[in-house]
């Protein structure tokens, strides 16, 4: 395996996977910018691994593996900052972003996705949105296959819920 | 999923990138790829395909025997990464500044990140002044290329805050100025009273002081959007400035404290550190420079954070004033004045015992990592004083051996009763440890038992490998008195490797010292414990 083939599939790769990487880390930091900086760095971050001939196992699951922990690092980061920039960008959502959504019913559902717990909201946009079978969530996770059903069973218990639906 | 569920999913898949922005992203990623080829075996390398969508999954390396392993990784990168701690003077200093910047900012996507790069490249020229100068090796040479450098990336900060104002609002922008410029203040500050000593050349302080102001100028600009934007736009800036400020003002308030307290405490320390300094045979010459240096400043910058620290609380009750008077762009420019006149505080007291902490770094030997714990409190019995001491045990179920006392039910800490601001139950500073070779940056007591709520106290320190970074915790928790070890490897650009993670693998040892106060009843206990870490 040369050098361009492998490239030429990470990047067909990307071309699969940056949107529901996008949507994965959107829906956990609320703030586009950061959301479409952190697909990037995934990204990079992962072909360094390669790079260097380590064994990745399954790539996909390695990608949301790595978003995850630039996640992590981003709340760590905005906790040791200092308060203010948490309580002013991390927590609320931001309305500047809801030109993403035209319409009023699509920013409710995306306020009541917001409103979830941060471990039903993930499972929700992993399942539903990005079409992840309960295994390769699992994976993704640490979990068995059976804990992710329940997880999700109660996800979308809690989102009908707040949906009222 | 019934109907409406399903449907309410599809509006949400929305959410996705913009074309443009997938494939200026794509873009970049495949030149990425090209500066990071594959190394070691590559061409050999068998990709297996898996179930998803035909495309590879699995990445599976040849076993590599370790020496191959070791080698590859040495070819890969190992330039660039090792010229990460570079300083001015050393050889792999323009590697740093060529290679290793340029391609972090290269990756950079939104104006807003662009800014931030180039302030945190800027501030990363400082911190090396402040190193050099410090350790007495700041010569006109070096002087003059860390100025001209921070120049450049303080001139594109002000290139990008602009666009960010047109980009995202004139608020972002004229946070991230004030941001930079408590930044640029602080390191003047220091910078100053190290170089008041030195005579002849230019001094950088000055440079930084100019630049400053500039920055200084585009902020205030900023403001002025800002405060003409509608009054509800103003009115909620302004509210949401107020929260901020007042949370950045206590937060800086009990990190001053408590970095005040961890001085008195270092004093203590100096003291065994002396001795230990005896016995060892080779000490770094600039060792004891570093001890004078900061010996003396340390005066004058006590009184500088103090100063910083009062003036932001002024502007905050001034900003007060003006929101009470509906005057909300004013508010708004005074609760950021505040903010920044704090963040100033706290980078002027933080580089102070950076400064004071690389000195004793220099002398570990052993893998170790020695912590403190410390505790204070009130004993008023010889029974409350013998908990005072067992508490500190550190180790498996705080057994206490060397206390000689055996303690076979759990230890409550001792009543809290003091209500003096700063003061805690416990905490826990790292003293020293050595990572066979890495740099360690030792950071002082984050989380501290307060008399209220907390504890449990941690210390957090960092370790600058090879290819990566280790952030360990040590964290002692005051209900079961056990102490754990955390540590996260965090991989480094341009070329991460992850560095062994250690397991705490022997007991402790130390010494303790009760120091009866006046009457008796104030009672400071303080032991030295070293946790013996294997790689």
């Amino acid at each position: 395996m040369d050098n361009q083939k492998l490239k030429e599939e990470y990047l067909t790769l990307y071309d699969e996977l940056s949107d529901p990487l996008f949507r994965h880390c959107y829906f956990r930091v609320s703030n586009r910018d950061v959301a479409r900086d952190m697909v990037q760095d995934t990204f990079i971050k992962t072909w360094q691994y390669i790079a260097q001939g380590k064994d990745i196992g399954n790539l996909k699951a390695f990608l949301y593996k790595v978003a995850n922990n630039l996640i992590i690092d981003y709340y760590r980061k905005k906790k040791s900052d200092s308060l203010d920039v948490l309580e002013e960008e991390g927590m609320v959502f931001r309305t500047e972003d809801d030109n993403l959504f035209s319409t009023a019913e699509a920013s409710v559902v995306l306020k009541a996705l917001q409103s979830l717990e941060d471990k039903h909201r993930e499972i929700i946009v992993m399942r539903f949105l990005n079409e992840m079978s309960p295994r390769e969530i699992g994976e993704i996770l640490g979990q068995s296959e059976n804990a992710v059903s329940v997880r999700l069973n109660r996800a979308l218990k809690k989102y009908r819920e707040v949906l009222n639906i | 999923m019934n109907e409406e569920m399903n449907k309410k999913i599809e509006l949400l898949k929305k959410v996705s990138l913009r074309l443009s922005e997938k494939q200026e992203m794509k873009e970049k990623i495949s030149r990425f790829i090209d500066l990071t080829p594959v190394t070691g075996n590559s061409t050999s390398r068998p990709i297996q395909q898996r179930s998803y969508s035909g495309l590879f999954t699995s990445f599976q390396s040849l076993r590599f025997m370790p020496a191959l392993l070791i080698l590859a990784v040495l070819v890969g990168g190992g330039v660039s990464f090792a010229a990460e701690g570079s300083l001015p003077g050393d050889t792999l200093y323009p590697i740093k500044l060529n290679v290793n910047e340029e391609v972090a900012a290269a990756l950079d996507f939104s104006s807003e990140a662009k800014a931030k790069r180039q302030a945190a490249l800027a501030e990363k020229r400082l911190e090396e002044a402040v190193t050099l100068a410090a350790e007495g090796k700041l010569t006109t040479e070096a002087k003059e290329q860390l100025a001209l450098n921070f120049e450049k990336h303080a001139e594109k900060f002000e290139e990008h805050i602009e666009k960010v104002s047109t980009d995202k609002d004139s608020k972002t922008s004229a946070e991230l100025s004030s941001e930079f410029e408590a930044s640029l203040n602080a390191h003047e500050t220091i910078l100053n009273d190290i170089e008041g000593e030195t005579e002849g050349s230019v001094k950088i302080a000055f440079r930084i002081g100019n630049k400053a102001k500039e920055v200084s100028g585009t902020r205030e600009s900023f403001e002025t959007k800002v405060k003409g934007e509608s009054e509800t736009n103003v009115r909620a800036n302004a509210e949401g400035k107020m929260k901020a400020a007042e949370n950045k003002i206590e937060e800086v308030r009990k990190f001053v404290a408590l970095s005040s307290e961890a001085d008195a405490y270092t004093g203590v320390d100096a003291r065994a550190k002396t001795e230990v300094a005896n016995d060892t045979a080779i000490l770094p010459m600039s060792l004891s420079q570093t001890t004078e240096l900061t010996a003396s400043a340390t005066a004058t910058v006590k009184s500088k954070v103090e100063e910083k620290f009062q003036a932001a609380e002024e502007a905050f009750q001034e900003g007060r004033a003006k929101l009470e008077a509906s005057l909300y762009g004013e508010a708004f420019a005074l609760f950021q004045k505040a903010i920044r006149l704090s963040q100033e505080a706290k980078i002027v007291s933080n580089i102070e015992s950076k400064l004071k902490a690389s000195g004793e770094e220099k002398k570990s030997s052993n893998t170790e990592i020695k912590v403190k714990n410390r505790i204070e409190g009130k004993a008023t019995t010889s029974q409350n004083l013998r908990s005072l001491m067992q508490f500190i045990g550190i180790g498996e179920e705080a057994k206490n051996d060397y206390l000689g006392v055996e303690s076979d039910q759990p230890i409550g800490l001792p009543a809290c009763k003091s209500d003096i601001e700063g003061h805690y139950k416990i905490a826990v500073k790292y003293v020293s440890s050595n990572y066979s070779g890495n740099t360690v940056i030792k950071e002082s007591a984050l989380i501290k038992g307060t008399c209220n709520n907390l504890n449990n106290a941690s210390t957090e320190f960092k370790v600058v490998g090879a290819k990566s970074e280790l952030i360990g915790i040590l964290t002692v928790d005051g209900e079961t008195l056990k102490v754990t070890f955390n540590a996260v490897s965090k991989p480094l650009l341009p070329d991460p490797t992850t560095l062994p993670i250690p397991s705490v693998t022997g007991t402790t040892s130390g010494t303790i010292n009760t120091q009866g106060g006046s009457s008796g009843i104030n009672t400071n206990t303080q032991v030295t414990n070293t946790v013996q870490v294997g790689i």
